[in-house]
């Protein structure tokens, strides 16, 4: 008997030692653990830096023209209803349908754009006429090979910086995307009054690797765009994930078989959602405080 | 204020509904009801939270921490049957939940079964209401979030007087939450699922495996 529950205790001791080391690749599956329990009062109302933000869930159309006129109008009603805005975050490759399973990878191409481009040209007007920062994903063609790519333009019209994809889905690599490599110049961190900004699209969320250099570079906000169906939630687990303000900008509507929910938000760093939701095409706007 | 108060109040119910009534383990009764062996301590694991900390597949990953009750890792499950109807426990699990965030937990609460009287087969299910504390943690930036829930279970123990498997499901009610995140604050919440739009109520299920001593 002593024998037998020195046996158990010197198990419990091994597994406590071998279990608490595991899982080491680069892809963090996220878990129900990470949006539960109750939402946090988060007091910025001491910031010194803040910076005024809105959101966007857009209805895209397979045709790119429509999105670019739609991209237009939303930056309009926007900058006419909230004319302190200071930065809009569109979702990602919304120049179009994130997923055409009927023409995969020649759909994706033709609706890719070289950054410049007549698309970001033409956004830049609007970010100059408005004295207002962009930001919004689409296909890039560079130097041959087709990125899923997200770009913020400034308040004075130029590109100031440029994000690839770097962690990919299956439906990224069926489309015709390649991955960026994994290097330093692709962490895209911004300054935007004070603050330090981050820029990851979709699944780059799931890179433990782009998490951690995010969070060793004192990232304060995070401009999160993807194209995402899920549901809405009631904590923000990349929030959680990075300690920072989250602006999620998605899609709204069907694009062939997919429904997207419209789930589109602001979060602070406690992971408590300040304002979103899901359901039509708009915008949410928040002003955010940073310490 | 209200909802602590109604949390306070189902933890008295819960407790009121489960009273010591039966004489103790080990009390040889005149009828011989429990002469047969019947050891009043245990201790036990959840063997599937031990791989739930593992790198798997990502649909395994996602989803096997749902039949592992969301106890990641090391974990150890401990108690004493009061009376063949109550069954004191306490649980602790440690381990990381992915790259990013670790979780620490700790239960205690107590199963008690209605039904138990003549070794029937359906003797062994139980009722019971448990606390759980857990802290989870960035493991980068060191932000802890602590969370106390109250939780209610419905299970059965395939008992087989050294050793018993015990398969429940796990309810939580409510939550109270609070941080080491600096300018935030406590915030408590009713708690059924941890993503009510998707699920409105969500339990969770729980293996454990063992050892009567």
């Amino acid at each position: 008997m002593k024998r037998t529950r020195t046996h158990i205790l010197l198990f419990f001791v091994l597994a406590a030692l071998f279990t608490i080391r595991c899982g080491d690749s680069d892809t963090i599956i996220q878990s129900l653990m990470d949006i539960s329990g109750a939402p946090l009062e988060y007091d910025d109302s001491r910031a010194t830096k803040h910076l005024n933000i809105a959101a966007v869930c857009l209805q895209c159309s397979p045709e790119k023209s429509e999105n670019v006129a739609n991209m237009q109008q939303m930056i309009h009603q926007i900058m006419l209803e909230k004319p302190e805005t200071e930065l809009i975050v569109f979702g990602e490759t919304i120049l179009g349908w994130y997923y055409q399973p009927d023409d995969l990878q020649h759909y994706q191409r033709s609706i890719a754009e070289s950054i410049p481009g007549p698309t970001t040209d033409s956004i830049a007007v609007l970010a100059d006429q408005y004295n207002v920062h962009i930001v919004f994903g689409l296909g890039e063609w560079n130097d041959g090979h087709l990125y899923n790519a997200q770009v913020l333009i400034n308040g004075d019209g130029a590109i100031e910086a440029i994000h690839r994809k770097y962690h990919l889905i299956d439906e990224d690599k069926e489309s015709g995307f390649e991955p960026y490599p994994q290097v330093a110049d692709n962490l895209t961190v911004v300054t935007l009054n004070g603050i330090r900004t981050g820029m990851i699209i979709c699944a780059d969320v799931s890179s433990a690797w782009l998490t951690k250099q995010l969070i060793h570079q004192d990232v304060e906000l995070i401009l999160h765009s993807l194209a995402s169906f899920e549901p809405e939630f009631k904590i923000d687990a990349v929030a959680r994930q990075f300690n920072t303000w989250v602006v999620f900008a998605n899609r709204y509507g069907q694009e062939k078989d997919t429904f997207y929910e419209g789930n589109c938000y602001i979060s602070d760093p406690a992971g408590t959602i300040r304002v979103g939701g899901n359901g039509k095409q708009r915008y949410e706007y928040y002003r955010i405080g940073v310490y | 204020m209200k909802s602590y108060w109604i949390l306070l109040a189902l933890m008295f119910t819960v407790h009121a509904v489960c009273p010591a009534q039966e004489h103790p383990v080990g009390v040889t009764a005149t009828n011989n009801k429990s002469s047969e062996p019947h050891s009043s301590w245990f201790i036990g694991t959840n063997p599937i939270a031990f791989l739930a900390a593992f790198q798997w597949e990502d649909n395994v990953k996602r989803y096997m921490p749902e039949v592992a009750g969301l106890e990641y890792g090391f974990s150890l499950t401990g108690g004493y049957f009061r009376s063949p109807k109550q069954m004191l426990e306490t649980r602790f699990a440690a381990g990381n939940i992915h790259q990013i965030a670790r979780v620490v937990q700790w239960h205690l609460g107590m199963n008690y079964f209605p039904l138990k009287k003549n070794h029937r087969w359906f003797d062994d299910f139980y009722l019971g209401g448990f606390f759980k504390f857990w802290d989870y943690t960035n493991r980068y930036t060191k932000i802890h979030f602590y969370n106390i829930a109250p939780y209610l279970t419905l299970g059965y123990l395939f008992d087989s007087k050294t050793i018993f498997i015990d398969v429940r499901l796990n309810q939580t009610v409510a939550v109270y939450s609070w941080s080491s995140l600096e300018h935030s604050s406590a915030g408590m919440d009713w708690f059924f699922s941890p993503w009510p739009k998707f699920l409105p109520v969500m339990p969770s299920l729980t293996f454990s495996l063992a050892w009567r001593f």
